[in-house]
């Protein structure tokens, strides 16, 4: 991130962005020495590492027939993607992230460009969405990394203008941001991504304390696009259809949530073990990315999901606390934003494969396998680490 | 205003943390109910949709002949199965199935897509090879697994014995379908883990009941006999082209049958297929009918379902009956004037306008004098006849272990006229099977025991080898006295000695009966179309082996028991003798064991497996993954120790062994070349009449085969 930067700043704000790089790089020392939230770091650690295990355990049926019996094809891929986030977390962590408002509205530059870019120029797409895009040979997906450009770019604007936070001015700048990301997302499409984008957007802006006439206005109006959205579209509207009573086109679009249900309960209070799952052999598809949550409750059954939630709990649990703990509305909504955007993530995507919803494409963060999802994530828990450094 | 701001927010914070719980919370209700509350529903349901279930078919059991050779065994092949939900594509799939199996698009189409079954089985008995090639093709919802078809060592020989199985590998006829049971086996169930696309998890074993095999039997056939009566029996047919020519060897002191020859009959490997001989014999049978019909014609037993009217073999019956009852002697003496006045109606005798004048008992039989045995008949009395008749087993099934076994036909008229039973003297006027009137002869010259004919010697563990029921001869009844018995035996000894059939035969003593009886047409009797039959034993000194030979309806200038029915028993007699002599005696070395398959267009295992099983000493030459091309003994008896040169040349996919077409329609002979990769050039229409390529002749794929066909009336 911090090269593109540099390719993309231009003259006129060069000496500012060169005094803030410089900035960065100088307090970078005083950074390390001030000690951040290791349990966060712990978390992360755990659910990447236990991440890895069930990418193995979904993928090897059909890595092996697709990869030359190579059964560890996916999980070697994510292994690079979980090294580099790591890596990128910790350098983000000495990151001052007071420094990062001054990226904010680069970061965002960038992100449009990039779905722009998705929407113009690609052509090639995979289950018949265009959600991913090519840079130097790496292929990355700019959805993904919207979240956590539109994380930055909210706190900051949030705390420019807290003094319009309550005024119709306001709203209609809050109104149009989330409209023209959301909408950038949708058409991809990526409805899920969307809708996660704008409850971030409306989410922080909650947070941030901003009017409740235009917090439930807003996101009335958002339920009526997504309703739209779904019954303008006939595979959305059948796919709601499977939702209500998967059983009845098994076949069809009943298939997925089916299958889901079915590891689900076969998997029972303890679980087949780790490995023994049946649901991934070609019955759910691409049993590694969106419903690797159903493999991990067939294997490790409801005592392995509880504890997973868990996991999850705890880490957004400590976020929220250091956002408490932050004096500076900045900080605070980065962290607490990037606690409800795990929280989203985490609620969408156990609430499809459990049929609590319609399905949709959600990644479990941290678990589900994709790289783009995964180093984005990690960049925002290290602007989070910075922020805890500089909390305590 | 900042410190405000700062307090909503935190309170906001707050809130949206508690709202982020409350729906984890909702998760958690929704994994409790998903897995606990419906665990056991929807494991269920997902073991429903990720297992399988099918079949383990058992092996059948071989059937062997009385010395352990075998004669039919069970084979390795496979079966095709679809699993209609994990079809893909099932246009592609249905062509591709079509053009490697041979079947047809209709049907291999409504299999593929009724997706009510669990799976259908596309065809069974596949070769291995183009169950590979299927395998290789990848194609999803396709399943391959081991079937079994059977394999013969010779399917032209005793195939009216050995019978054949339907698709379901279900005896249909013969021994197969009587011993169904037996061999059968009890098939197993296999429940597997599959993936999807309907691949099998072979790790996973959920469920498995193991199949049982069937047993195998070994019949009292002796595989050399039969060879030697199937030679007789072909040459007799070539030589006075009748429409049938059965005979059957027994053991005259066990009721054992040795060995069970008709000609024309069918090919156990291809036995839906209706044979030159069997049409041309049976064309006007035919006429008119349905090709099923037809088979199911050619299919009837002849052992068990031809009823004929024996004719003067019978009297033997007549005098021994008439002996026993003590009504005449040897002493006793007739009179034939040429014909004899039966309840004002006269029957004339054979040889009529001429006659036999006086004669003794033994020579009213020798003659075969109708008016002596009308006497007999009278002067025993209508009902001590019948019931003398029926005590030999007349009028009713032998209960040997065939299919299709008739009664006869033997009406009680002792309490009518007297002409009207008087004949069965001379054996008019009832109908025998071939089985019935052999026990009933064999009783009359082996010391006056009836037996019932045998046929199974034994049920064999497959696996093991060990015999498990060992079956012994079975009487019915004593029939006539030991002493009766014996003088029949000095007659037919003499009979036989005047018999010019077997003038060529003298040195074989064998003693026994000719008849030649008119057949009936219609209900009157037919000029010009007999039945004649010969039984003989030999040697008369010490019966080892008793033969009846029935020639139906012979044409050309012999047509009489005598002459035609009577070489035929010698020719078996000649050849046998000496090989039952040697058997009994213990030496086998110089002796053949078996008779040498035609293993000529069977692929090299197949070969192989045959030889093995039989226990030769062979020898392979050539390619060693080709077909069988040449073997240096075919069809002829193995002596132990001799060498079978197999050829085996060239690669199965180039050359084919070309078929016979003749009597197939353009249809059938187009499927049956396309199947065999040659391409037919078809003139005419109706019938295939020739081929540009003989039979059994080798022809490289592709080739175009000219094949003449008409319509016959």
């Amino acid at each position: 991130m911090r090269s593109a930067i540099k390719i993309k700043s231009k003259p006129k704000e060069k000496s500012d962005f060169f005094e803030s790089i410089k900035n960065i790089v100088l307090e970078m020392p005083n950074q390390l020495k001030k000690p951040m939230d290791k349990g966060i770091v712990v978390l992360v650690l755990l659910l990447s590492c236990f991440g890895l295990l069930m990418i193995w355990s979904a993928s090897m049926y059909n890595a092996k027939l697709a990869f030359q019996n190579n059964e560890f094809y996916f999980v070697k891929k994510q292994l690079t993607f979980v090294l580099l986030g790591l890596g990128l977390m910790w350098v983000v962590s000495i990151v001052n992230y007071k420094h990062l408002r001054r990226f904010a509205g680069l970061a965002l530059g960038i992100s449009l460009i990039l779905l722009l870019a998705v929407m113009l120029f690609v052509n090639e797409s995979s289950h018949g969405a265009s959600r991913w895009i090519t840079i130097g040979g790496v292929v990355i997906q700019p959805a993904e990394l919207a979240k956590v450009c539109v994380l930055l770019f909210v706190a900051r604007e949030i705390e420019k203008r807290q003094n319009m936070l309550s005024s119709f001015k306001g709203f209609v700048i809050l109104l149009s941001f989330t409209a023209v990301f959301a909408l950038l997302i949708y058409q991809q499409p990526a409805l899920s991504t969307a809708i996660i984008v704008a409850g971030l957007i409306i989410g922080m802006y909650f947070m941030a304390g901003g009017s409740m006439i235009w917090i439930v206005l807003m996101a009335a109006m958002a339920i009526c696009v997504v309703a739209l959205f779904i019954y303008s579209s006939p595979w959305r509207l059948e796919r709601v259809l499977a939702f209500l009573d998967p059983w009845s086109d098994l076949l069809g679009k009943g298939w997925q949530p089916a299958q889901s249900l079915m590891a689900l309960g076969s998997g029972g209070i303890f679980g087949q073990g780790i490995g023994n799952g049946k649901a991934k052999l070609m019955f759910l598809p691409e049993p590694q990315n969106d419903y690797i949550f159903s493999i991990i409750g067939e294997e490790m059954g409801l005592l392995g999901c509880v504890v997973l939630i868990l996991v999850y709990f705890l880490l957004i649990f400590r976020l929220i606390r250091i956002s408490l703990a932050t004096p500076d509305i900045f900080g605070r909504l980065l962290v607490s934003g990037m606690a409800l955007l795990l929280g989203m993530q985490v609620f969408l995507n156990i609430a499809v494969v459990t049929n609590l919803v319609p399905p949709t494409g959600v990644m479990l963060p941290f678990i589900s396998y994709g790289g783009s999802s995964l180093v984005t994530l990690m960049l925002g828990i290290g602007v989070c680490l910075n922020v805890s450094r500089n909390v305590a | 205003m900042e410190a405000r701001f700062r307090q909503l927010s935190i309170k906001r914070i707050v809130a949206a943390f508690l709202l982020i719980m409350f729906f984890f919370s909702l998760l958690l209700v929704q994994l409790f109910k998903l897995q606990v509350l419906s665990a056991s529903e929807l494991s269920e349901k997902q073991s429903y949709y990720m297992t399988r279930d099918m079949p383990l078919t058992a092996s059948r059991g071989d059937i062997y002949d009385r010395n352990l050779n075998i004669l039919v065994r069970d084979a390795s092949c496979s079966m095709i199965s679809v699993y209609p939900n994990s079809v893909k594509e099932p246009e592609t799939l249905s062509i591709f199935l079509c053009s490697k199996l041979g079947l047809d698009y209709d049907s291999v189409y409504s299999k593929v897509t009724n997706t009510k079954l669990d799976y259908v089985t596309i065809k069974r008995g596949v070769e291995n090879h183009i169950a590979i090639e299927i395998k290789d093709e990848k194609l999803s919802g396709v399943r391959i697994t081991e079937d079994k078809k059977r394999y013969y060592v010779d399917s032209t020989s005793a195939a009216y014995v050995l019978g054949f199985l339907g698709s379901e590998h279900l005896g249909m006829y013969g021994v197969e379908s009587v011993l169904n049971s037996i061999l059968q086996g009890i098939d197993g169930r296999q429940t597997v883990l599959t993936d999807s696309q309907g691949r099998v998890i072979e790790s996973e074993n959920i469920f498995k009941v193991e199949s049982q095999p069937g047993r195998s039997v070994s019949l009292t056939l002796d595989s050399i006999l039969q060879y030697y009566t199937d030679n007789a029996v072909l040459e007799a047919y070539l030589q006075h082209r009748p429409k049938r020519v059965i005979a059957l060897v027994s053991d005259p002191y066990t009721g054992e049958l040795l060995a069970a020859s008709a000609y024309p009959s069918y090919d156990m490997s291809n036995a839906w297929n209706i044979s030159d001989d069997f049409q041309t014999a049976f064309s006007k049978d035919f006429a008119g009918k349905t090709l099923g019909e037809q088979q199911l014609e050619m299919w009837k037993n002849p052992f068990t379902s031809f009823i004929y009217e024996p004719g003067s073999t019978f009297k033997t019956i007549t005098v021994s009956s008439a002996l026993n009852e003590g009504v005449v002697s040897t002493s006793s003496t007739f009179n034939c004037s040429g014909s004899l006045l039966v309840s004002g109606i006269r029957v004339k005798c054979h040889i009529f306008p001429r006659s036999h004048g006086h004669e003794t008992l033994t020579q009213a039989l020798v003659n075969s004098c109708n008016p002596a045995m009308m006497n007999i008949v009278m002067s025993m009395g209508g009902e001590r006849f019948y019931a003398a008749l029926r005590n030999y087993g007349f009028g009713k099934k032998t209960g040997i272990k065939l299919d299709g076994e008739e009664n006869g036909l033997l009406t009680d008229r002792s309490g009518s006229a007297v002409v009207n039973y008087a004949t069965l003297g001379f054996g008019q006027g009832l109908s025998v099977t071939p089985l019935q009137l052999l026990m009933a002869e064999n009783a009359a010259i082996n010391g006056g025991v009836l037996y019932e004919p045998m046929l199974v010697k034994s049920e064999i563990n497959t696996a093991t080898g060990d015999i498990i029921v060992e079956h012994s001869p079975k009487v019915v009844r004593n029939v006539i006295s030991e002493a009766v018995s014996s003088i029949m035996v000095s007659m037919l000894r003499e009979s036989g000695e005047r018999t010019m059939g077997l003038n060529d035969y003298k040195d074989l003593k064998i003693g026994g009966k000719t008849g030649t009886a008119q057949k009936i047409v219609d209900g009157a009797y037919a000029q010009g179309k007999n039945v004649a039959n010969f039984y003989g034993f030999a040697p008369y000194d010490d019966p080892k082996l008793s033969v009846l030979v029935i020639v139906d309806e012979p044409t050309g200038d012999q047509s009489t028991g005598s002459m035609v029915a009577a070489p035929v028993a010698a020719k078996i007699l000649s050849q046998a003798i000496g090989y039952v002599d040697s058997r009994q005696s213990g030496d086998y070395s110089s002796r053949p064991a078996f008779i040498v398959p035609d293993m000529r267009g069977k692929t090299k295992s197949e070969a192989v497996a045959t030889l093995e099983s039989l226990g030769a000493t062979y020898e392979l030459t050539g390619d060693h993954d080709g077909i069988v091309t040449d073997q240096s003994i075919l069809r002829e008896e193995y002596i132990p120790g001799r060498k079978i040169v197999i050829d085996v040349t060239s690669s199965d996919t180039n050359t084919v062994l070309m078929p016979d077409l003749k009597g197939m329609s353009v249809q059938q002979a187009n499927s049956i070349l396309s199947s065999l990769g040659l391409v037919l050039n078809a003139s005419g229409g109706g019938i295939a009449v020739s081929q540009s390529v003989e039979k059994d002749t080798f022809v490289t794929k592709n080739s175009v085969i000219s094949v003449t066909f008409k319509y016959i009336q």
